[in-house]
């Protein structure tokens, strides 16, 4: 009985070998050709015969392209307002999502849709009623504002997802905390949110990457001036009859960076993360 | 879910009250202050946005003809009604949303459940770097993409033809029949990781204990996953599901940069519809009204996915 | 706090950040447009102070390059005057200008292009200049033609800062090999087109382009078989034998002669490029702006390429010449912003910018330099000067380009639509984008 189940989990262990390395395959291959051609300079990307390796590889691109105004400028403001908006999204949606998830009451299946509505609406039509409501508050061009208006769009997302991990894990819990003497928010803090670490963690790397890669709303509520981001940065390379690939490519490769460091941090979190003591066979 | 695990907790009562946020939690209202802060962020800058969108629909409002907009009823939506391009639109969006959000939570799931196998080695690079296509910003991944798939330039091209897949190199986005589902899969690859990204979370709160335990009930693979697995992961893959449906009916951005709703009508979907009487016609009224279909279409898909769901029974 | 409280709490707080929003916008009615007060005598140099804004969208390394060294002279003439430029990516330009103009931020002065000036004019974004222009020095070098695309009902709204001078690449290599000679007629490329289209090479004859920015060149294509899209009124003019005719024969280039790529539906400009440079195709219709790509790509005296002027159609010789222009949308400081414009259209400048970009000039004065007279490649240009002109275009004629046009021209090439079908839709929607 034993060996068969070995064999039955060496099978599966194949499988999902199987299944990690194709999809890995599928997932890198066009990274790996984005930083490829990073490494290109542009003569050499735009041939009649397809150069899977640069022949005359060169760091040009990225020199290039961090030298351009403001650029160094434009990476500093997204991590800034990244980073804001994650520790917001996060403080704002726990508490939400808690309650939200533990307790009844009556508008609370309207009130979960009510956060979704503002998604609901694509952004395009959004954009003018928040743009003037930032410059009334003279919150235009701002890191706050921005995070602001972030924040308004991925408190849903983090509210959604956060109960849904909030869901998972028993009130007894909870129950039995407080018999032992914790408050409400001491039972939220030291019994939910390490079990539901991973599901915090998912969260954090999800509005991080979102307020990372965001260029819509960067672009129309900032200005050069001020704290252009990131993605607009990006966007402002892909001219009317240019698009330099070497600068683009070696602007993604710069993006991916940031947030891989992110999440390095945090994987940990992501998995089975709670041994303290447990109690196994 | 994890049960029987000793966690330290204080023996004594904690001082009060020193620590104001336990007392707070200890009112009868803590409920709501729990929700008050997102509530007054989202409400402050949600409902008038979308209240004055959905308003606008019931204008007629182009910023080349009249500066402020005039009320006309339901003329927008009947101009949408008798409007093909609408309908096709719509056919469209359908396609794209039910393809799109069930591949890229099938293959999501998939590997998630692949990732979770505990004896695996290399997880680390394998979870990384499975995640990497949604780092990459859209519009990079964008023109990324449509450089592989070019008819040209193409790497995919060359290597289908070298693998003798293909007999030359084609044009994906440039015929009717492959450009819906070369923008497909560009989404696939882009949005996959997201949920792989959550499911793989929520797998691991399932506690070993209730596998065992089936094990030894005899329970195969199969109805570990049906049983066990599925019903567990049921919060998290519903608000997964209705979040990556709610992009997809709403963001044009990928199919702006790939084929702007090309060729012909092909891959025309409703938000880049909605996009270009924005910001192409400056039609803010007929704008708003394909949005407001699309809202009305999206509350009502959510309430009933969440009701048949059971997510916020009890 | 009882739940009530707490509802209206939100509620209070809901609507006070609603009726914040609801401050009342100055929005200019369209076509009543401001005028910026004239000064019919020179400011002196020094005199002038403050900050100059400008939105452009400029993206390249030399176009940002010439943007520098035109700043840079700017500042030595106005000391006192610092020029501050946003630039803006150039797809999102206009939803970004008509943000600003319904909530506030208008730039001092921006670039516009031909085809965006009367969307811009239409929604009360820029300023009439006519009376400052009228009273200009530089008025001289600047003929009428270069100002229509900038005249809406008679007034004048920008200063042409380049041209955009629409013409033909052609591999020189390639027709000499086959002995055909450059065409000059509709017939002339046709039959060069299929007479240089080898598959078995790879080769193409003419690189047509099939998405965004392709409903351009089948507009120049209909107006070259005789049919004007609007008359001088702005009213709906288009001929529909005549249209059917030039979309017939335009889209048997690809459907029945096979001289065009497959790819053309979603070829655009990146594709085109790339189509030619790397010996994909051997004609290629596009302007002036392309020549420093084109040459950096395939030798600029390699007798490979050489440029023409676009052929003629059956009835009359059609090219498009399209002007960048600089103009004013909120002038706070309304003589420094004058000078900015003014100084684009100065002749070292223009000559500073050619030199960077390559980039065509609007001034007469400059066209006469040996920069543009020795250089073989501008000839055509200078040929096409003398019978190009502006293309149509009118408040809601990008949209009608973009969203009627286009989709309807790529349906005829993808076979699901005859031409007389998509003409059809054409015209009824030339109809609703003029008359609403």
């Amino acid at each position: 009985m034993i060996r068969s189940r070995h064999q039955t989990q060496r099978l599966y262990d194949v499988l999902a070998y199987g299944v990690l390395i194709g999809a890995f395959t599928f997932a890198v291959f066009p990274i790996v050709w984005t930083a490829l051609t990073s490494l290109k300079a542009n003569a050499d990307i735009v041939t009649a015969e397809i150069q899977y390796f640069p022949l005359r590889p060169t760091l040009q691109n990225y020199a290039t392209l961090w030298a351009q105004a403001g650029f160094p400028t434009m990476f500093l403001n997204s991590a800034i307002v990244t980073a804001l908006t994650v520790l917001v999204c996060l403080a704002v949606g726990i508490s939400g999502a808690y309650s939200l998830s533990r307790y009844r009451f009556r508008a609370r299946g309207q009130l979960l849709l009510f956060y979704l509505v503002i998604r609901m609406f694509p952004a395009v039509l959004l954009l003018l009623p928040i743009f003037i409501a930032l410059r009334v508050l003279g919150l235009y061009d701002t890191h706050l504002g921005l995070t602001l208006a972030y924040t308004a769009f991925l408190t849903p997302v983090s509210i959604w997802i956060l109960k849904g991990f909030f869901d998972t894990i028993p009130p007894e819990l909870e129950d039995a905390a407080r018999i032992d003497g914790c408050t409400r928010a001491g039972a939220i803090l030291r019994v939910v949110l390490p079990l539901a670490r991973p599901g915090v963690a998912a969260t954090a790397v999800l509005i991080a990457i979102s307020a990372w890669n965001e260029f819509l709303f960067a672009l129309m509520l900032t200005t050069s001036q001020g704290i252009r981001t990131w993605p607009v940065g990006l966007q402002l390379m892909v001219g009317e009859y240019q698009l330099p690939w070497g600068l683009l490519t070696a602007g993604g490769v710069i993006s991916i960076a940031p947030i891989l460091l992110f999440f390095a941090l945090v994987q940990r979190a992501l998995v089975r993360g709670l041994t303290l003591g447990a109690v196994k066979g | 879910m994890r049960q029987a695990e000793r966690i330290a907790l204080p023996s004594e009562p904690v001082a009060r009250p020193a620590w104001r946020l336990g007392d707070l939690s200890e009112s009868n209202h803590w409920a709501y202050y729990l929700l008050l802060p997102s509530l007054l962020l989202v409400a402050m800058v949600a409902v008038y946005p979308v209240a004055s969108g959905v308003w606008l629909s019931f204008q007629r409002y182009n910023l080349l003809r009249a500066p402020v907009p005039s009320f006309v009823g339901l003329a927008q939506y009947a101009d949408l009604w008798i409007d093909s391009v609408f309908w096709v639109a719509a056919r469209n969006t359908v396609v794209w949303v039910t393809v799109g959000a069930g591949s890229q939570f099938l293959l999501g799931l998939i590997i998630a459940l692949a990732l979770n196998r505990p004896r695996l080695r290399g997880i680390g690079l394998l979870r990384l770097g499975l995640l990497l296509p949604w780092l990459m910003p859209t519009v990079v991944a964008g023109h990324m993409w449509s450089l592989l798939l070019d008819s040209r330039l193409g790497v995919v091209n060359d290597v289908l033809v070298r693998l003798g897949l293909l007999q030359g190199y084609v044009a994906w986005f440039a015929q009717a029949e492959t450009a819906m589902a070369a923008v497909l899969v560009v989404d696939l690859w882009k949005n996959f990781p997201f949920f792989t990204l959550l499911l793989l979370a929520g797998l691991q709160g399932v506690p070993d204990e209730l596998y065992e335990a089936a094990e030894v009930d005899g329970a195969n693979a199969w109805y570990r996953f049906w049983r066990i697995t599925l019903p567990l992961l049921t919060p998290v893959i519903v608000a997964s599901v209705i979040l990556r449906v709610i992009g997809l009916v709403n963001a044009p951005d990928l199919m702006i940069i790939l084929t702007h709703g090309g060729p012909g009508l092909a891959t025309h979907v409703l938000s880049l519809l909605a996009f270009n009487n924005a910001y192409t016609g400056f039609n803010f009224g007929a704008a708003a009204a394909v949005a407001t279909v699309m809202l009305v279409v999206l509350m009502v898909f959510t309430s009933a996915y969440v009701r048949v769901s059971g997510v916020t029974r009890e | 706090m009882h739940r009530r409280d707490f509802l209206r709490a939100t509620a209070l707080t809901g609507s006070g950040l609603l009726l914040a929003a609801c401050a009342p916008q100055a929005v200019a009615p369209p076509g009543v447009s401001q005028s910026s007060a004239p000064t019919p005598a020179a400011v002196k140099p020094a005199a002038l102070t403050g900050t100059v804004s400008y939105w452009h969208t400029f993206t390249s390394q030399s176009e940002m390059d010439g943007l520098t060294k035109v700043t840079k002279a700017f500042k030595d003439k106005y000391p006192n005057v610092t020029v501050n430029s946003e630039n803006v990516p150039n797809s999102d330009f206009m939803a970004k200008f008509t943000l600003a103009v319904q909530g506030g931020g208008k730039p001092e002065t921006t670039m516009i292009s031909s085809v965006r000036l009367p969307d811009m004019v239409a929604m009360g974004g820029l300023i009439d200049l006519t009376s400052r222009v009228a009273a200009w020095d530089q008025r001289q070098y600047l003929p009428d033609e270069r100002f229509k695309d900038a005249t809406v009902n008679g007034k004048i709204y920008g200063v042409p800062s380049f041209a955009f001078v629409d013409w033909m690449y052609y591999r020189a290599d390639w027709f000499k090999e086959a002995g055909i000679a450059p065409p000059k007629t509709f017939d002339d490329l046709q039959n060069a087109a299929i007479k240089l289209t080898d598959p078995s090479k790879n080769r193409f004859g003419f690189g047509m382009r099939g998405a965004g920015g392709g409903e351009g060149a089948l507009i120049e294509v209909i107006r070259s078989f005789g049919s004007p899209i609007v008359d001088d009124k702005g009213q709906p003019a288009m001929d529909r034998q005549k249209a059917t005719d030039a979309l017939r024969w335009y889209s048997e280039l690809f459907t029945k002669h096979k001289a065009v790529p497959p790819s053309v539906t979603n070829d655009s400009f990146q594709q085109i490029m790339t189509g030619f440079t790397t010996g994909q195709t051997a004609m290629l219709w596009h302007h002036t702006g392309s020549l420093i790509d084109v040459s950096t790509a395939l030798g600029a005296d390699s007798g490979k390429f050489g440029t023409l002027p676009r052929p003629a159609g059956p009835a009359t010789h059609i090219a498009d010449v399209s002007y960048s222009y600089n103009g004013m949308s909120d002038p706070k400081n309304a003589d420094a912003d004058w000078a900015w414009l003014d100084h684009w259209a100065q002749p070292d400048t223009q000559i500073t910018f050619l030199e960077s970009t390559g980039y065509f000039p609007s001034s007469t004065k400059v066209v006469d330099d040996p920069r543009i007279q020795k250089n073989a490649y501008y000839a055509a240009a200078i040929d096409t000067l003398k019978f190009g002109g502006p293309a149509p275009a009118f408040a809601g004629s990008s949209n009608w380009g973009l969203t009627v046009v286009l989709p309807n021209f790529q349906r005829v090439l993808l076979g699901e639509i005859k031409p007389e079908e998509a003409i059809d839709n054409m015209m009824k929607g030339l109809d609703k984008a003029v008359k609403g």
